[in-house]
């Protein structure tokens, strides 16, 4: 019974000691002055633990730091790989494509209208449309780039596709 | 409140948490090395509306040295090399004698305590918690808490004038 008294007494003077406040009072004087000593020794000091150890926790953080600067690069490929991915423009008619490249707002591509002139060092064009009517046939003679082209239009027998066996021909085989 | 001020403020009080409850240096840095490393993972999960900071840390410490228990009882059936037993890490160049004496002399005086002697000592100076909160961490009584406290530094007094007579 008195041990708890005793002990009751302690802890209220223990806890004014832990508070730094006066600690008076104690039942036990000496067993005061091991508790301050207890309470004042630092065992930390016996190795350089915090130094290792707060260099060892920075490293591990640090990937976890870095890791918001990865999301920029991370970034930058999703919009890379966006751009790549986006829908392809439509592609350009041959009018508004002379049109862009020679530097004008529209052409007149009917046949035998003069062309412009490309302003583009690379330009592809330099396309020249002349109609040639003749009998049952209807062409377009197209001039690119020094090349000459024809789209005819006109009937076509069998005789244009296939070749027909002629008697006189197997005589002379035999 | 940051991990680095964390660290900065506790790291004393945690080590010698640790220190009251078991023998060896090397084996206190391991468990403070595994305490603060939790505490860097465990951060996020601390909410002020739950408790203070201090009960939150050091409890976590708590559960870390007796994880250490537990392993050390499961060890202790292996011989004391496969156990890894380690020598007594070097003392700090720029440690006062006297007070490398003073520490020696106490950690030889924690030693002779029994276990749950020295967690209400660590709970108790380190921690810096009331008889109150120490007795709904353990589930003892205040009362008995207190008592323990009582008993465990008068044996730690007689300990230490034992230690002091040549």
């Amino acid at each position: 019974m008195n041990e708890e008294r005793d002990a009751r007494k302690f802890a209220e003077v223990l806890d004014a000691l832990l508070r730094g406040e006066e600690a008076g009072g104690s039942p036990d004087p000496k067993a005061l002055e091991a508790a301050r000593l207890l309470a004042e020794t630092d065992f930390s000091k016996e190795t350089d633990l915090r130094r290792r150890l707060r260099a060892r926790l920075s490293e591990r953080r640090r990937p976890a730091a870095l890791g918001a600067w990865w999301l920029m690069p991370c970034a930058a490929a999703a919009l890379l790989l966006f751009w790549i991915a986006r829908p392809a423009p439509r592609p350009d008619g041959i009018r508004e494509f002379i049109a862009r490249e020679s530097g004008r707002g529209t052409v007149d591509l009917r046949p035998g209208r003069p062309l412009p002139r490309p302003t583009g060092a690379d330009a592809l064009i330099a396309a020249r449309g002349v109609v040639v009517q003749g009998p049952g046939v209807r062409s377009v003679r197209w001039e690119l780039n020094g090349n000459l082209f024809v789209l005819e239009a006109r009937a076509v027998t069998l005789d244009d596709i296939f070749e027909r066996p002629k008697l006189a021909s197997i005589v002379s085989i035999e | 409140m940051g991990f680095d001020e964390i660290y900065d403020r506790y790291f004393a009080r945690v080590y010698g948490f640790v220190r009251c409850r078991l023998d060896g240096a090397e084996a206190a840095e391991d468990v403070v090395s595994r305490i603060f490393e939790r505490v860097l993972d465990k951060l996020d999960s601390y909410h002020p509306d739950r408790g203070p900071f201090e009960a939150w840390l050091f409890t976590l410490a708590g559960n870390v040295v007796a994880d250490h228990y537990r392993a050390r009882r499961w060890l202790s059936w292996l011989p004391l090399e496969a156990a890894g037993d380690r020598p007594e890490s070097a003392p700090l160049i720029e440690d006062d004698l006297a007070e490398r004496e003073r520490r020696t002399g106490l950690l030889e005086a924690l030693r002779s305590l029994d276990e749950r002697q020295r967690e209400v000592l660590a709970l108790k100076f380190e921690a810096r918690m009331s008889n109150q909160e120490i007795a709904a961490m353990t589930g003892l009584s205040e009362s008995h808490v207190g008592v323990l406290i009582y008993r465990a530094v008068r044996k730690l007094k007689d300990l230490l004038a034992e230690e002091k007579t040549p």
